[in-house]
């Protein structure tokens, strides 16, 4: 995965933009601010994507989190603005817990990633799954590739697949009972 | 058999219910003058149908093994419909049966404008939570729990124009959610160690790689637990279980209690067993631990309760506690045997009661709460002050009451004796001691403010002397709790019989 | 193994958020950054340990799919509990006991 100088100068550049981005989505005063800091923040994600190889998942995260997900937020914070345009001041409490709750979860996943997944032999999943193998051989082409996808959700995980369209029925159902206008049908 | 004869015997029961879901609110759709009520009996039927199919689905999917199918490699994959799934699928099915049924009147009177897509969402539920029992594969299962989870943050708030509700709904949400990303999280750790998400082959993982990490297991175990922990109100995730079971309609409240839990531990046991056996004396601390704080944690809080729904709710988080000293308790014997190796001994009953105390709880909670209902709809009122002398204006429903709670205390020859007999003995046969010795404590703590119910219904005079006539609806439900409460409590053999094939089941589904 | 601490990063700064913030949207966008690191996760373990395989991809679309929908649940409880307590600060949203 990894090409060389380029590649590393792009997967810092684009991990600090996101960690910055991050930052200022869980500090910032603004919500609008922080909902368009989001917006980066998925940007940023989308393009590590990319840096993996993964392009149909980088396309659809820009799709689905940069433009839904984020003007399904703008939305949410306009409809519940009691004036259009006030800023909505931010308050943090409990930062104390909050730092200490990220740093202690930081620090077990470090000391796992050092001890633990650094020491996985490279490729070691590669004998397992027989299903896997049928999905791998039918693709014959390299990972991040569309058609792999394409053939992975529509064989191997086609259960999930099929799922999760009652999965957005469901959702869409819910969210327009939720959101009518109580009273009013 | 052909391919599509196994094809639809795999999925029979989930698509009679996605059929029903939709079929509802095509109903709804097209003809808007058709009754609430009517379309809650037809999700009655929808829920019937399918527990009757469950568990013939069980045997069917046992005969379709020997069949030759290209795509059944790829069900298999991520479902087991086995007999284990079959047999938790019946007792959600029940509950949902029970809840369908007990509601009808409620809805009525409160929820009309939406009855349709309660009783849809209701529909929807049920189905996911028999994925939830049969997934095999971390993404299903992933998609199982939040399909469930959506559902149910919808129903809670359902009620819009009532602030309890819609605050239960953004309660229930933000654990949830919160929950969902850390067990993601987990998840990806075990994805990590393992490069797959197939439940079976992490278990193989764990023999040549796992092993040399048992801290990374631990850890990611400790993370899912967050979501499955959360569905099933578990300790440490139980906070939104009072406020979310007091503030949503009752009928929800009925649905999370007497299914969504059983679903739950359900698939926390299929998850612990079936993907991490080799890892039992890893995660056996961890199960025993949160057992013991589930059980104290519920009863002790459920003492004050003055409302009777979050007192329930209370009473209905140690139950999951109780069920959990089962899976503690597991020995290995009992994963040999689910493993399709060796036989059950004598004293491998803590699985057994487990999945016992799973179908009792579910008939004797959904009874408690469909009185609940019933109470709800003619008294309006959910204190339980106002039970005073209940026995006298509605003397069946004071009656069954009574009978559903001995059951949950654990007093024969009702049902939950057996079950609670079986976990505590398993418990200590597995050299746990303490956990039955805490259990049986907590029993008694219960039989407290059950009794206190009692009291009120039985010993105090009446505040008010009307009597009040239930729905034929609603004593179709108290009658299918009261049977399942008693019968399995006076002839357990063949439940016992059904829960052997049930655990003897799990493995079936090798490709 | 680098992607793997920056989504360890993402996932802190998430739940930073998750737990300071009082605004309910506020929240919901902490969750997000958490969903996002674990996304970050599955793509990159793919690629590096199971390089024949898509699962993990597989498994991020999936985490795409459902973070919508659950968003798209999320904000419309939003916009009820706006109309019901004018406010979105879950501090204020207390007629039980929390």
């Amino acid at each position: 995965m990894n090409g060389g100088a380029v590649w590393w100068v792009f997967f810092y550049a684009l991990s600090a933009f996101t960690l910055f981005n991050a930052l200022l989505v869980v500090t910032g005063k603004n919500l609008f601010k922080c909902a368009l800091h989001l917006m980066l923040v998925f940007l940023g994600v989308a393009g590590l994507f990319l840096l993996q190889g993964a392009f149909l998942l980088a396309g659809v995260q820009t799709l689905i989190y940069t433009g839904g997900v984020t003007t399904l937020i703008l939305f949410a914070i306009m409809l519940s603005e009691e004036v259009v345009g006030r800023q909505r001041q931010l308050v943090s409490r409990g930062v104390s817990i909050g730092i200490s709750a990220a740093i202690c979860f930081l620090g077990i996943a470090l000391t796992i990633f050092g001890t633990a997944v650094a020491q996985l032999p490279e490729n070691y999943g590669v004998h397992i799954a027989p299903v896997a193998q049928f999905v791998a051989e039918a693709s014959h082409l390299p990972m991040g590739n569309v058609r792999a996808v394409g053939v992975a959700l529509l064989t191997q995980f086609l259960v999930p697949f099929e799922f999760a369209s009652v999965l957005l029925v469901v959702a869409v159902i819910g969210a327009i009972v939720i959101a009518r206008l109580a009273g009013g049908k | 058999m052909d391919e599509l004869t196994v094809l639809l015997g795999y999925f029979a029961s989930e698509m009679v219910l996605a059929i029903g879901g939709i079929a509802i609110l095509v109903i709804n759709f097209t003809s808007p003058n058709v009754k609430g009520r009517y379309l809650g009996y037809l999700a009655a039927c929808t829920v019937g149908v399918s527990a009757f199919i469950m568990p013939w689905q069980g045997w069917f999917v046992f005969e379709a093994q020997l069949v030759r199918s290209t795509l059944r490699p790829f069900f298999s994959f991520c479902l087991s419909p086995d007999m284990y799934a079959t047999y938790f699928k019946f007792a959600i099915a029940i509950g949902m049966l029970i809840t369908i049924l007990a509601s009808l009147d409620y809805v009525e009177a409160r929820l009309n404008g939406v009855s349709a897509e309660l009783y849809a969402l209701l529909c929807f539920a049920t189905l996911s939570m028999s994925f939830m029992v049969s997934a095999v594969e971390l993404i299903t299962l992933f998609l199982a729990i939040e399909l469930t989870s959506i559902a149910s943050y919808a129903l809670a708030s359902l009620d819009t124009s009532n602030p309890r509700s819609v605050e239960a709904g953004i309660k229930y949400f933000l654990t949830g959610a919160a929950a969902t990303a850390v067990s993601l999280y987990g998840m990806s750790l075990i994805y990590a160690f393992s490069g797959t998400t197939n439940l079976r082959e992490i278990l193989n993982m764990q023999t040549e790689v796992g092993a040399q990490f048992p801290h990374l297991i631990l850890v990611s175990l400790i993370m899912v637990m967050a979501s499955l922990g959360f569905k099933g109100a578990l300790v440490p995730f139980h906070a939104w279980a009072p406020d979310t079971y007091e503030g949503a309609p009752t009928p929800v409240t009925t649905f999370l209690a007497a299914a969504s839990k059983v679903a739950a531990v359900g698939l926390i046991a299929r998850f612990m067993i079936y993907g991490f056996s080799e890892s039992l004396e890893l995660w056996r601390p961890v199960i025993s631990t949160i057992s013991a704080l589930t059980m104290t944690v519920g009863n002790l809080f459920a003492i004050p309760q003055r409302n009777i729904k979050r007192m329930l709710a209370y009473s209905s988080i140690a139950h999951a506690g109780y069920m959990l000293i089962g899976l503690a308790a597991v020995s290995q014997a009992e994963i040999d045997f689910m493993m399709g190796k060796g036989l059950l001994e004598r004293t491998d009953v803590a699985m057994t009661g487990f999945l016992l105390y799973a179908l009792g709880y579910a008939f004797a909670t959904g009874g408690a709460f469909t009185v609940v209902l019933a109470v709800s709809h003619l008294l309006g009122t959910e204190e339980i002050p106002e039970y005073d002398g209940l026995s006298q204006r509605m003397p069946h429903l004071a009656w069954a009451l009574t009978i559903f709670f001995l059951s949950l205390i654990g007093i024969p020859p009702f049902v939950g004796f057996f079950t609670k007999a079986f976990v505590f003995a398993g418990a200590i046969y597995s050299g746990l001691g303490w956990l039955s010795i805490v259990g049986v404590l907590n029993s008694v703590v219960s039989g407290y403010y059950y009794l206190n119910v009692v009291r009120h219904m039985f010993l105090l005079p009446p505040k008010a002397q009307s009597v009040e006539r239930t729905a034929p609806s609603t004593d179709a439900a108290l009658l299918i709790a009261l049977l399942g409460t008693v019968v399995v409590g006076l002839l357990p053999n063949p439940f016992l019989q059904w829960i052997r094939d049930a655990l003897n089941g799990v493995i079936l589904m090798l490709r | 193994m680098h992607y793997l601490v920056l989504s360890a990063l993402l996932f802190s700064i998430g739940i930073y958020g998750v737990l300071t913030r009082r605004n309910a949207i506020a929240i919901l966008m902490g969750i997000e950054l958490m969903l996002n690191a674990v996304n970050l996760n599955f793509v990159a373990v793919c690629a590096s340990l199971t390089p024949n395989q898509i699962t993990g991809q597989i498994f991020a679309a999936f985490v795409i799919v459902v973070a919508a929908a659950e968003a798209c649940i999320g904000f419309a409880l939003i916009i009820a509990i706006y109309r019901n307590f004018a406010k979105v600060n879950v501090d204020d949203i207390n007629i039980m006991r929390w």
